[in-house]
């Protein structure tokens, strides 16, 4: 059951740097200077209170939006400015905060387009498949691994939209898996799921770093936080104000209140 | 650490795409066999009444399956659908007219190459599939209501350009004596004879756009539709494959507007107006859009309802109102009771 990893390139650390990170919203300074990095088999969260920017460097470091200032390389590569099937196709994945599962899409459908995306994404960009069957019987094996891996039970040709929220994520980390990324940005995994989708979805996380992937994780709840990660990135508007390793940055007071403080 | 456990419960079926699976109960070989033993029927009594009908449907067919593409499949509602339709009866038009004499049509206009009916034909879906693709470069800078509007904005250029410019296409006089189809010294005449071309043309060209939908492309299309930022956040380059499905989708309505001008042998620009336009997106969303049974279903009403209103009488004035009041109340109820369509998967939105 451990996730595969297939590497992009055979020499690279697979470290996601960024330094410096600005971001303005019109009169509104929501990120000012945010720097950190992500490495290989590492769990990252980052915590902080609402509107503190986490989601907003999320979005940075998938090529959803442009910083005003600062750098960010993948193996000391560029990434700001790239799109984000771009990105995706350097490897690097999200699990939505708002998780946006294809709603009118099967289940099987939805892990099968990240399939069929990372099969022709990489050096093939005017691969189309316009005659390839999107309905394989190959395609649909390979999406029910993945859904299987999640546990997923609900009926695969059950359309998205008609699952519950917590399915709907577990069926957003299917997809993702099958991207088979080598770094993931998880907006709230967990959050606003009930007990037994968190104890499904805290284990997948996990194997995700086992398996070698760089996660970066933004979390709320404190134990989920002290389980799973190894560091921890304190923010709070706009400043990263604390971090270092999970257990060192939990110890001090002030970090321990401004997440539980929510 | 405890895994979860897998469910078993996966069933082993066929694999079917939700779009197709509860709205595609008709195998489309079938509907082809019908129509196909529908026109040998006919064929033996040869009313040309009927022979013009399938024509027409034949045609539509090509423009709704087409448009469905884009606008089914990418989600993307396009309203220039009838200037690729009207630029390629165009294209096929001046390629096959012959410099005449002096004072002649084609010698007002600007090129007339005298081609034959096959380099023609190609020339015509070239140049539609052209003009789709750069036409998808600036309409694709932008999505929803902005995008209806752009497209709308190219249709009214384009149809300008067809009605105004007059040395290029003679404007509102139009074309006439289009050459018919002759294909190995064998010219058709009569509209059952230009079935017998048609018939084999649309079912190929209905049928490679089948596998499109049901291709890995047609799913990443799909995807796009329902989430854009979520399909590029598993790597599909949205702006790539829209470009490609507005590009195919032109060049086959090229197709349908070269048979169109073969087939009639006289074209002016009003029938690729902004009305044309509307009347193909209502006649998808009529049948139901996202799937093949959708379009079909539709183009059949739609070319079947004003025939069907002949036989109730109205004079032809009160006919053309009431027509349109029928489809305006069709489309209407349609949004209220079944927003997907008669035969659709969804209601595609902007
Ligand atoms: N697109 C946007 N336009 C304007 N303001 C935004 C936008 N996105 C986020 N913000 C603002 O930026 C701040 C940080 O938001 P966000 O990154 O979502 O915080 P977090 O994920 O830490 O809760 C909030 O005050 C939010 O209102
Ligand atoms: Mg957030």
């Amino acid at each position: 059951m451990i996730n595969s990893i297939s590497p992009l390139d055979a020499d690279n650390s697979g470290i996601l740097v960024f330094k410096d990170l600005h971001k303005r919203f019109g009169d509104i300074a929501v990120l000012k200077g945010v720097s950190g990095k992500l490495v290989p088999g590492q769990i990252s969260a980052f915590v902080g209170p609402n509107g503190a920017g986490k989601t907003t460097l999320f979005q940075l470091l998938t090529g959803e939006l442009k910083p005003d200032r600062g750098s960010a390389t993948l193996n000391g590569q560029n990434i700001l400015g790239s799109s984000p099937y771009r990105l995706a196709g350097r490897g690097i994945g999200k699990l939505f905060q708002d998780v946006r599962a294809f709603p009118n899409l099967s289940i099987l459908d939805n892990v099968i387009v990240a399939i069929v995306a990372r099969q022709s994404y990489r050096d093939k960009p005017f691969d189309f498949g316009l005659v390839r069957n999107g309905r394989s019987q190959v395609l649909a094996k390979k999406a029910r691994e993945y859904l299987s891996r999640v546990g997923f039970d609900a009926n695969e040709e059950a359309l998205a939209k008609n699952l519950s929220w917590g399915n709907q994520k577990l069926l957003a980390l299917a997809r993702l898996l099958a991207g088979e990324f080598r770094c993931v940005f998880l907006d709230e995994p967990i959050a606003g799921i009930s007990t037994l989708m968190a104890n499904r979805m805290v284990p997948l996380i996990r194997e995700l770093a086992e398996a070698g992937v760089a996660v970066a994780l933004i979390e709320h709840e404190i134990t989920f936080v002290e389980s799973l990660a190894n560091d921890v990135i304190v923010m709070n508007e706009g400043v990263v104000i604390d971090s270092g390793s999970a257990s060192e940055v939990l110890s001090h007071a002030e970090t321990r209140e401004i997440c539980l403080g929510l | 650490m405890s895994l979860i456990e897998p469910s078993k419960e996966l069933p082993p079926q066929a694999v079917r795409h939700s779009a197709q699976s509860p709205d595609d109960p008709v195998p489309a070989w079938m509907l082809w066999g019908l129509l196909l033993l529908l026109i040998v029927l006919l064929y033996a009594w040869r009313p040309t009444y009927v022979s013009h009908l399938l024509v027409m449907f034949g045609i539509y067919l090509l423009l709704s399956t087409s448009l469905n593409l884009v606008t089914g499949f990418g989600g993307l509602m396009s309203f220039s659908h009838a200037a690729f339709y009207g630029i390629g009866a165009y294209a096929y038009a001046v390629a096959r007219l012959q410099a005449g004499p002096s004072g002649d049509q084609a010698e007002s206009i600007i090129w007339a190459a005298g081609w034959p009916f096959v380099p023609a034909i190609l020339f015509a879906m070239a140049v539609g599939a052209l003009f789709g693709w750069l036409v998808s470069l600036v309409t694709l800078r932008f999505r929803g209501d902005y995008f209806v509007f752009a497209t709308l904005g190219i249709q009214m250029i384009i149809f300008s350009v067809l009605y105004n410019w007059v040395e290029l296409v003679r404007g509102p006089y139009g074309l006439y004596g289009i050459p018919r189809p002759d294909l190995f010294g064998w010219s058709l005449r009569d509209s059952w004879q230009y079935l017998l071309m048609l018939v084999p043309v649309v079912t190929t060209v209905v049928g490679a756009l089948w596998i499109v939908y049901r291709s890995e492309f047609g799913l990443k299309l799909k995807a796009m539709r329902e989430d854009e930022r979520a399909a590029m956040s598993t790597g599909i380059a949205t702006n790539r494959m829209a470009g490609l499905a507005m590009t195919i989708a032109a060049g086959v309505a090229a197709l349908a507007g070269a048979s169109y001008a073969s087939y009639v042998t006289y074209i002016d620009p009003t029938s690729f107006s902004l009305s044309e336009s509307i009347f193909l997106v209502a006649l998808l969303m009529l049948g139901g859009a996202g799937n093949l049974t959708g379009p079909v279903v539709g183009t059949l009403i739609m070319v079947a309802l004003p025939e069907a209103m002949r036989f109730v009488g109205l004079p032809d004035a009160v006919a053309a109102n009431v027509r349109e009041i029928i489809y305006g109340g069709l489309l209407a109820g349609l949004m209220f009771w079944r927003p997907q369509g008669i035969a659709g998967e969804r209601f595609v939105g902007t």
